[in-house]
């Protein structure tokens, strides 16, 4: 076995060296320097095939002896790696030179790898490698890269071998030398898809995985292990640890772009049921807000019996829930829109407060102006639907004179402007909410009304004219019942007064009463 | 010249029996001998109102429809049980509290022209200045005998469908009586309604006099139920709407 393996690796590297000088006598520089790297594998081959006969004694140890295995196995793998890239690379040309010669190589260390793969390893056949080579890779769109992966390999030719192919294939490469480079790169940037190696110092491939798996914002990345075929109870392991696949050494360069491409399109599908996630969350979240926030607000503004106290607090609870820095209420009355409450942090307003434009006492009518430009509240309260603008100055089919009547007289700048209808219970519009310039938590920059902001607006509008509707109603009840109603059925009455007066026993009762009442006042007289 | 005035309601449950007791104190502490006469004989209940036990009732107005007493030894002087002293007198002729009473009376009647003397005799042999009848509900011929020899009658209801109709016909037939002085006394009202708003369409609805508009309320009728309001808590709106009430009806003497 030894002699063979001996004999069969010096082959190949006589191959490698022939081919090797005529690259170079033929200027093929690029060839010549990847032959180079396969020299220099095959010269650590020879080295570590000088100390065999020693090590392969010492190797009775199951794990001594996949370490042989592994140590013989690394350049050989090289020799392949290096070798598959070349000739892929000759068949892309156009005039492909040496391709026989490679094709020899390829064959040869093939051969040399299944009695690598023997070594430490008493009549047990080696486990064969499957698959065949490829033929010509499809090679990625230009300029498209199809993911980012990172390289986690303590043998830099290997990483390098690797990156390459993975170049070739249209994918980013990063490249790690251990665990702990792995585990940072992986934190700090998108990484798509971890190939990673098992034996390596300051921290192996298992530990590695481990760190991965448990870190609740690493683990759906998909690991895909690089094996030796002869090492059933590590891939074991590692798919039990979480690893999404495993790829044999040396790497077949269609499997690795199946394991790879398969990682992949499963994690692009993690990725969307992450992001469902977020947005579930997202949806829960605003539907608490309106749970535990909006609707208490509606049911206290249901409770709130003083009318000028309801109004201003419908206006304040709107304003808070998306920061808007001022606000006005509207409220109908025939077709007039009533300006009952005016609010502006900015500009310090009261109520009661006269202020050119959104003055508490200005009225708008609500018909179309001969202009044709309606006002954001009358539109709004026209057409029973939100109006909202992101810049209210860039909207030129509105009467903006208030606005900036407004704005000029306060030395303010409106920006953002959102006006909604508030409904009665008969989906009657009943008054207008307006609020403008929003502000974002973070840094109290104005921003445009968004969707979640309008959202609980919307919500809170409605809860807000219920409120108003059941105020206006109590209030109509309320006089009602001050002025008693008394009805009394005439007919009815005259024709019970009858049945008693018209009766003997009424007649005498009246006739003795008159008598008494005659007697007691002659007696009085007298 | 004694004044006869007659409380009455067309339904039970108005405060009939709480105004009338209230209003022959006020009228006791303004000096005045003043009788008061439980003529629902079917459901008698004043007595409780001035603290008489069922068991001190030896004599009761039911012994005198019978012929077998005089009516002025079925009167009982009360002066000294409506919580606190007054110048004049109260006398209380009560019903019978006793259920076989109650029964003979529902069962045979009795002879209605006999109350009318009882009457004349009680504000003789007891020099009464007023006697105040506390009547039995509805219109039938002991209440139409009361109404027709009055002086005065107060009609007492609540701002109520139910009592609208039946106040409508009692103020109707009381005109036809020829009662002297027709009175209205609004009680119960929610504190909801404006209580000058009520006066003003109850007398217009029935042109007749609105002496009083009593509020309603939970506690008062509460404590009101265990003696004599204007007494116990002389300072309160409906004691002196009481007074108001009593004062009207002195003008009539």
């Amino acid at each position: 076995m030894s002699a063979e393996l001996i004999e069969t690796a010096a082959q190949v590297r006589a191959a490698v060296q022939r081919l090797h000088d005529r690259a170079r006598e033929a200027g093929a520089e690029s060839t010549a320097d990847d032959l180079g790297k396969m020299l220099r594998a095959a010269d650590n081959l020879r080295g570590l095939l000088d100390q065999l006969p020693e090590r392969t004694v010492q190797a009775m140890a199951l794990q001594d002896s996949r370490k042989l295995r592994h140590d013989l196995r690394t350049p050989v793998n090289q020799i392949l790696g290096y070798g598959e890239l070349l000739l892929e690379e000759a068949e892309d040309e156009s005039e492909p030179r040496w391709v026989s010669e490679l094709d020899a190589i390829h064959s040869d260390t093939r051969a040399l790898l299944k009695l690598v793969d023997r070594v430490g390893i008493d009549n047990d056949a080696p486990v064969a490698a499957t698959i065949r080579r490829s033929s010509a890779p499809e090679r990625a769109a230009v300029g498209k890269v199809l993911g980012t992966i990172l390289v986690v390999d303590d043998n830099r030719a290997n990483r390098e071998l690797l990156e390459r192919r993975l170049a070739r294939d249209g994918y980013a490469a990063i490249t790690a030398d251990n665990g702990v480079e792995a585990l940072r790169v992986v934190r700090s940037q998108r990484i798509d898809v971890v190939l990673l190696d098992i034996m390596m110092p300051v921290m192996d491939g298992y530990e590695t995985l481990e760190r991965l798996k448990s870190d609740p914002e690493l683990r759906h990345l998909p690991v895909i292990m690089l094996t030796s075929l002869d090492e059933p109870d590590s891939i074991t392991r590692c798919i039990q640890q979480g690893a999404e696949d495993h790829l044999p050494k040396p790497f077949d360069p269609v499997l690795l772009r199946a394991r790879i491409g398969s990682s992949l399109e499963k994690k692009k599908i993690r990725d969307l049921e992450r992001e469902y996630l977020v947005r579930i969350v997202a949806e829960k979240r605003r539907a608490d807000d309106l749970l535990h926030g909006v609707i208490p607000i509606g049911v206290a503004l249901t409770a709130e019996r003083d009318f000028n106290r309801l109004l201003e607090r419908v206006l304040r609870e709107a304003r808070r829930f998306c920061g808007a820095d001022g606000g006005g209420l509207f409220l109908r009355k025939d077709d007039d829109l009533e300006h009952v409450q005016l609010q502006c942090d900015s500009v310090e307003l009261r109520p009661g407060d006269a202020t050119e434009g959104r003055g508490d006492k200005a009225t708008l009518v609500l018909r179309v102006p001969e202009h044709g430009r309606l006002r954001p509240a009358a539109k709004a309260a026209l057409g029973g639907a939100m109006v909202n603008l992101g810049d209210v100055y860039e909207a030129e089919d509105l009467d903006l004179s208030a606005v900036k009547a407004f704005d000029s007289w306060h030395g303010y700048r409106t920006q953002s402007l959102v006006a909604l209808p508030l409904r009665g219970a008969e989906g009657e519009v009943i008054g207008v909410l307006e609020l403008w310039n929003a502000t974002r938590a973070t840094d109290d920059a104005v921003v445009p009304f968004n969707d979640g902001m309008l959202e609980v607006l919307e919500s809170l509008s409605r809860l807000a004219g219920a409120a108003l509707e059941c105020y206006r109603r109590e209030t109509v009840l309320r006089r009602r019942i001050r002025h008693l109603e008394i009805r009394v059925d005439e007919a009815n009455r005259r024709r019970e007064v009858s049945q008693i007066t018209e009766t003997d026993y009424f007649r005498n009762l009246r006739d003795m009463a008159q008598k008494l009442r005659a007697s007691a006042k002659s007696g009085a007289d007298g | 010249m004694a004044q006869i005035i007659s409380i009455h309601s067309f339904r039970g449950g108005t405060g009939k029996s709480n105004t009338t007791a209230n209003v022959a104190t006020y009228l006791a502490t303004k000096g005045h001998r003043v009788g008061v006469i439980d003529t629902d004989i079917q459901s008698p209940g004043i007595h409780v109102l001035f603290a008489l036990d069922p068991s001190e009732v030896d004599r009761a107005l039911n012994d005198f429809l019978w012929g077998r007493c005089s009516i002025e030894d079925a009167a009982y002087d009360v002066t000294s049980r409506l919580g606190g002293p007054v110048d004049g007198q109260v006398f209380l002729i009560p019903s019978s509290l006793r259920t076989g009473e109650i029964t003979r009376v529902l069962r045979d009647g009795y002879d209605v022209s006999l109350l009318h003397d009882g009457l004349q005799a009680l504000v003789r042999e007891l020099r009464l200045d007023f006697l105040l009848v506390d009547t039995h509900p509805g219109l039938n011929e002991e209440t139409l005998l009361s109404i027709a020899i009055s002086d005065a009658l107060v009609i007492i209801m609540r701002p109520d469908q139910q009592d609208y109709q039946g106040t409508g016909v009692t103020v109707e037939v009381a005109r036809s009586l020829d009662v002297p002085q027709i009175l209205l006394v609004v009680n119960k009202t929610p504190d909801s309604f404006d209580h000058w708003d009520v006066e003003q369409r109850v007398a217009q609805t029935y042109n007749c006099e609105v002496a009083a508009v009593l509020p309603h309320s939970d506690d008062l009728m509460t404590l009101a139920s265990a003696g004599i309001m204007l007494m116990r808590f002389p300072k309160s709106s409906l004691a002196r709407l009481y007074r108001q009430l009593g004062d009207r009806l002195c003008e009539g003497l």
